[in-house]
Parts: structure tokens; sequence; C-alpha cells
């Protein structure tokens, strides 16, 4: 390689212009990309069923509702979640070329099972930090709680 | 609505002031009021948003992010334990449960011995009156407790532990039971209610959402403080005294990122966190323990401050959906079970009076990282509060126990809850929770084993103060506001007198 191809502080700055031109014109990527929105769907359906009658609209408020708690999240927080969803998608031990968010609900249940009561402290980390991130998405819905009694906020909106 | 004093920069900005002060919850509005209501001019900077009344929504959803570090996502940097730390104009003290209690002299006369803090108990003696009666520090009247604490008090009583009614700084309570929420009725004689408004009547400016990003020094002597502020604009205050109160982990990060130098290691050493772990009771009948004020007695049959056998705080404790539902164990048909009986439910909770110890680490822009690691002598310890806080509710009459070992382990009588007693709390089943955490730049005269001396005085570099719940040697075994309070008062006073303020 020539000391003609070594990159000048002019290409790094064209470069910059011309990604940050090149993604104002295709728009910024999704907080989330839509299959992290599906990982996220798969495994809040099963920690946290809705009642059968309301299964599909609660479940997709309750994933909308965890994509607008973690808008709030710093950045750091929030790369941990892609993080923990890709694990959660991409593990190992879900078999040969398994994918947790295509796997039958006895499988998903089968494998949150052993993370819950894994001997790794690793593998119990992502039960409870998946448990405690869909329980903010999950319960945060006002038509979960006449189910248990809760009344809910005391002032008007 | 902007008010006289407060306001929330969108424009790069540069002020001078005699005194910065970094932080305004307890110690902070504390620390400010002295210092101001001696003729200094002061600046506070808060990193959160200035809440009023009306903004407390009463929605987990929406107060979480708003009060909370990291949205409440904060936790050590093993994940075992979420630390939960106030951020707003009032810091903590907005979603605290206003539990005023003092250190026990037990344990202010280790210090003294261990520290070398001789005058703190003295010290510290007067500041506790003088903030007791600032904020109104009164026990909770016995018909405003909830059907939650009458359990856990008749529980104590069935067991002849010993045990009492809790301190509070509340004033027009309406028992609405949404206190970690914020307080929607201005019911909490706190930072926010009381000392801010009464620092910058004495002229104090409080800027908020105001993100300290370093302490600025020249030749190892503060010259004042450089932020960002919510727009991204820096924020430059040039200052006499920098006094730090940005929390027991915010504090040492700070000064960590500020790359003073800090030759005994001292900064952000000594972090203890307090941690606690829960048991919830299913007692058949209603309980609707969300209502009313959350904590009014404490059990503390197995506390003592200076007893390595007795580390264990006992209390009621409760949540709303989204807390209950983290943490009730299992998922699915299970948790749905458990959550179905939400409203028949009481809980209780063991703070553990920690011998383990952690570090304040912090990343390059001063955000804290938290290492703790919970020993496995605190491990048992813990486990035998929960057992005990189990067996309060079963003598109580609970027809179940939740207890976290073993994945959610039921126990229906005395016997089984005091055999879990030696069954381990694993770390992340559950995750613990930290609620006060203290320590991180200690007290002491020593340099070589402390961070600051016994005025609150960093050892390492000339005019930086502390001022929160970074000061204090050890875990203090119960909640610590109070005593932030009283240390913020006591550091403004000792701080004021060095800069030549008038103090009254």
């Amino acid at each position: 390689m020539g000391s003609d191809s070594t990159p000048t502080r002019r290409h790094v700055l064209r470069l910059g212009f011309f990604t940050a031109l090149g993604l104002g014109m295709v728009g910024l990527p999704p907080l989330f990309l839509s299959k992290e929105g599906d990982i996220l769907k798969a495994a809040l359906g099963r920690l946290y069923p809705p009642p059968p009658e309301e299964d599909p609209p609660l479940q997709s408020a309750a994933v909308e509702a965890t994509l607008a708690y973690l808008a709030q999240v710093p950045p750091r927080q929030l790369w941990q979640v892609r993080g923990l969803l890709r694990f959660v998608e991409w593990d190992p031990l879900l078999g040969q070329g398994g994918r947790f968010s295509r796997l039958s609900a006895e499988a998903q249940d089968t494998w949150l099972q052993r993370q819950a009561r894994s001997s790794m402290a690793m593998r119990r980390q992502v039960f409870a930090a998946l448990k405690m991130l869909g329980a903010m998405g999950a319960w945060q819905l006002d038509k979960r709680w006449p189910a248990i009694g809760y009344p809910g906020p005391m002032v008007e909106r | 609505m902007k008010a006289p004093g407060y306001h929330a920069p969108n424009a790069p900005t540069h002020l001078g002031c005699d005194v910065v002060v970094v932080g305004s919850g307890a110690g902070g509005s504390a620390a400010a009021a002295q210092l101001s209501g001696a003729g200094l001019d002061v600046i506070v900077l808060e990193m959160g948003e200035r809440s009023l009344p009306s903004d407390f929504t009463q929605r987990e959803e929406e107060m979480i992010p708003r009060l909370f570090q990291d949205a409440g996502a904060r936790t050590t940097t093993d994940g075992a334990i979420t630390v939960l730390q106030g951020k707003g104009v009032g810091g903590s003290t907005l979603h605290n449960l206003n539990l005023c209690k003092r250190v026990p002299d037990a344990l202010l006369n280790r210090w003294a011995e261990e520290s070398g803090l001789a005058e703190l108990p003295d010290q510290l003696a007067g500041a506790y009156d003088t903030m007791e009666a600032t904020l109104g520090v009164h026990p909770v009247p016995l018909e405003k407790m909830n059907e939650n604490n009458r359990l856990f008090q008749e529980g104590c009583a069935a067991l002849d532990w010993n045990a009492g009614p809790l301190q509070h700084n509340r004033q027009g309570c309406i028992g609405s039971g949404f206190c970690e929420l914020g307080c929607a009725y201005d019911a909490k004689m706190n930072a926010a209610r009381v000392l801010l408004p009464a620092a910058v009547a004495s002229g104090a400016r409080v800027l908020s959402q105001v993100r300290a990003c370093q302490i600025r020094h020249r030749f190892g002597r503060a010259i004042g403080v450089q932020g960002k502020n919510k727009a991204g604009f820096p924020v430059r205050i040039d200052a006499r005294a920098v006094v730090l109160a940005a929390s027991a982990t915010g504090s040492a990060a700070l000064l960590l990122a500020s790359g003073l130098q800090d030759r005994h290691r001292q900064v952000g050493a000594g972090l203890h966190l307090h941690p606690g772990a829960s048991v919830g009771a299913w007692f058949g009948r209603p309980v609707r323990g969300w209502e009313g004020i959350p904590q009014s007695w404490e059990c503390t049959e197995f506390l003592d401050p200076v007893d390595s056998a007795k580390r264990c705080w006992l209390l009621p404790v409760f949540g709303h959906p989204v807390g209950a539902a983290s943490s009730l164990p299992g998922f699915g048909a299970e948790h749905n079970k458990w959550m179905s009986r939400y409203t028949h439910m009481a809980a209780a909770s063991a703070m553990l009076h920690d011998h383990s110890t952690g570090r304040v680490l912090a990343t390059r822009d001063g955000t804290p990282r938290i290492r703790y690691r919970l020993s496995q002598e605190d491990a048992h310890h813990l486990s035998r509060g929960v057992a005990a806080a189990a067996e309060i509710l079963l003598a109580a009459g609970a027809k179940e126990v939740l207890m976290p070992q073993d994945n959610g382990l039921v126990v229906t009588r005395p016997s089984e809850a005091r055999a879990a007693a030696d069954l381990p709390i694993r770390s992340h089943a559950p995750t613990l929770v930290a609620v006060h955490p203290m320590g991180g730049l200690c007290m002491g005269v020593n340099p070589r084993r402390s961070a600051t001396d016994p005025s609150g005085r960093l050892h390492c570099a000339k005019g930086v103060w502390v001022a929160d719940g970074s000061l204090v040697p050890t875990s203090t075994g119960g909640p610590p506001q109070l005593t932030i309070y009283a240390l913020g008062h006591m550091v403004g006073r000792a701080c004021a007198q060095e800069l030549g303020g008038k103090l009254a």
C-alpha cells in the first residue's frame, strides 16, 4: 500500500459528511430493529402471558410499552439489552440452528425455566434481566390491573 | 413552570459563584441552605428535572425514568444487585419513603474510635436536632398505619421481638401510598419542599438538567465544575469551593473522572449498599398493601449496629404492579397465580447491615460503575434475615409465605421458614435491591484510610468538600436519609466558616 492511500483528516471528514448525509436520507436506524421486537414479543408472551381473551392486543401493547421505556434508558444499558435479546435468540443451548422466537411455546418455556434454575450465574442473570424488563412493559398496562384488583393512580391525567 | 432561583439552561453557560454544590438531594440541599444562609453566593447543579407535585403521575413507567438514575436500571457491575438512586431537584428525597432514623450511639462511638472521628457524635447530635425540627420528623400515628404494616406489627408482637414505630418527615399526608413515585400531594417535608426553597430564598441558584462531568482544578485546588446541560451545551461554573453531594456513587465517580491525584486510592473505596431481599405472604383476605403509608413499623430483633451476629433490619415493604411483578418468582402461569393474589398479599424485607465493601469506579464521562460482591458470610446473614421476615408474617396469620431461596420457596410453618435460613440466596435468583448506598468517600483522620477529613473536606485536593452519604465509614444499618441531611448541614457550616460566611 502506498503512502497515497493513508487516510488524511480531509478523507475522514469527507467520509463522515457523506455518512451523515446518507443516514439523513435513509433515516436513522430505528431504536430497535423489528427482529429485536419479535424476540421481545416472544419472551414477553411466555413470561407474562395476558388473559386469553385479550391476548394479541395486550401482547403488542406490552412490547410497545417496553420499547417506550427503553427509549429512556441510557445508551450503555440499552446496548446491554440488545445484547441480552441477541443472546436469548441465538443461545447455543437452544439446539442446532434453534432461534428462541421460532420455538414452540413449550420449548420456550423449557428454555426460560432452564435459565431461571441454571447453576450458572450468567444464565440466571439473563432470566432476571428479561423478567424485570418485561414487567415494566406488561404490568404498566391499565388493562391488566382489574384482574389483580389494583385500582391504579389516584390522580387524573 | 419557571420559578425565580430555578433554571434549566439550554444554551452555553458560564457563571461564577462562591460555592458550587453538585447534587440537590438531602446532603446537597442541607449544605446549600447553610452556605447561602451564611451570605455566600451558591449554585446548585442537579442532573435531573425539577418536578412540581402535579408532575407526579403515580405511574411507574413515567416516574421511574424520571426519578431514578439510569431509569431504574442501575446495577452492580455483575448485575446481581439493583441499585436504586434518585435524581431530580430534591434527589432521592423525592422518591424515598421518608424514614428518619438516627445512627445509634454505639455505632457513632465505633466510628469515633476506628476512624478518629472523636467529635462526630456530638456534632451529629446537634445537627440531628436541627434537621428533625426543620423537617418536622415525628412517629407515624398508629391510626395511619396500613394493613401491611399492621400485620407486620402483629407478627412482631406475637413473637415478642423488638419492634417499634418509624419516624417520618411528612406533613399533610393523605396516605395515597404512592410515595416511591413522588408525592402528588406535596406532603414530603424533603429537600425540594423545605431546604432548597430556603437556599433559594437566601439567593442560591438551582440549575437543573445539568450533568457535572468534571471538577476543574489547578495545582491541586478546585476552581469550579465543568458540565453539560440537557441540550448538550457546556456549562462552566467558576467557584472558590466545590461541595460534592451527588450520592454515594456519583460523588466518587465525579472525582475519579476529574483526574485529581489520589495517592492512597481512597476515592471510591469503602462502599456499602445495605442490600435487601423480600418475602411475600398470602393471607387469603384483603391486605391492599399498596394503600397508605408504606413503612411505619420496624423490627430490630436481629439488628445490633456493633454486634456482628445481628445484622438484619426488618420492615414491611410493598410494590405497585411493575415492582411486584419483578419481585415475584417464576413466569407464565406460576407468576400469574401469585399476581392474582396481589390484593391479598403482604410483604416484608430484610436489609443487611453489610460488612462486604465495594468500590465505585467511573467511566470517562463520570458515570458511576459499582463493583460490589456480597461475601458468603453476609449472604448467610441475609438468608437468616429473610427467614425471620417470613416468621413474622406467619405469626401474623399468613397462609403461605414466598421466600427468595430456592427460586421461590413456599413455606407454611415457622419451622420451615427457620430451616430456609440455611439455604443460600444465590446471585440473580432473585436480584437483590439496594436503596441505601453509603460510603465511597469515607471520613477519617488518616488519609491512607479515608478520603475525607472529619469536616468533610477531601484529603487529596483543596477546595473540595463532600456532603452526602459517601461520608459514612460503615453501613448505618438503617435508612441513612436523616444522617445525610445532618452531614450536609454540618459540612455546609464548616465550608461556610472556612470561606468567611456569616453563620446564624
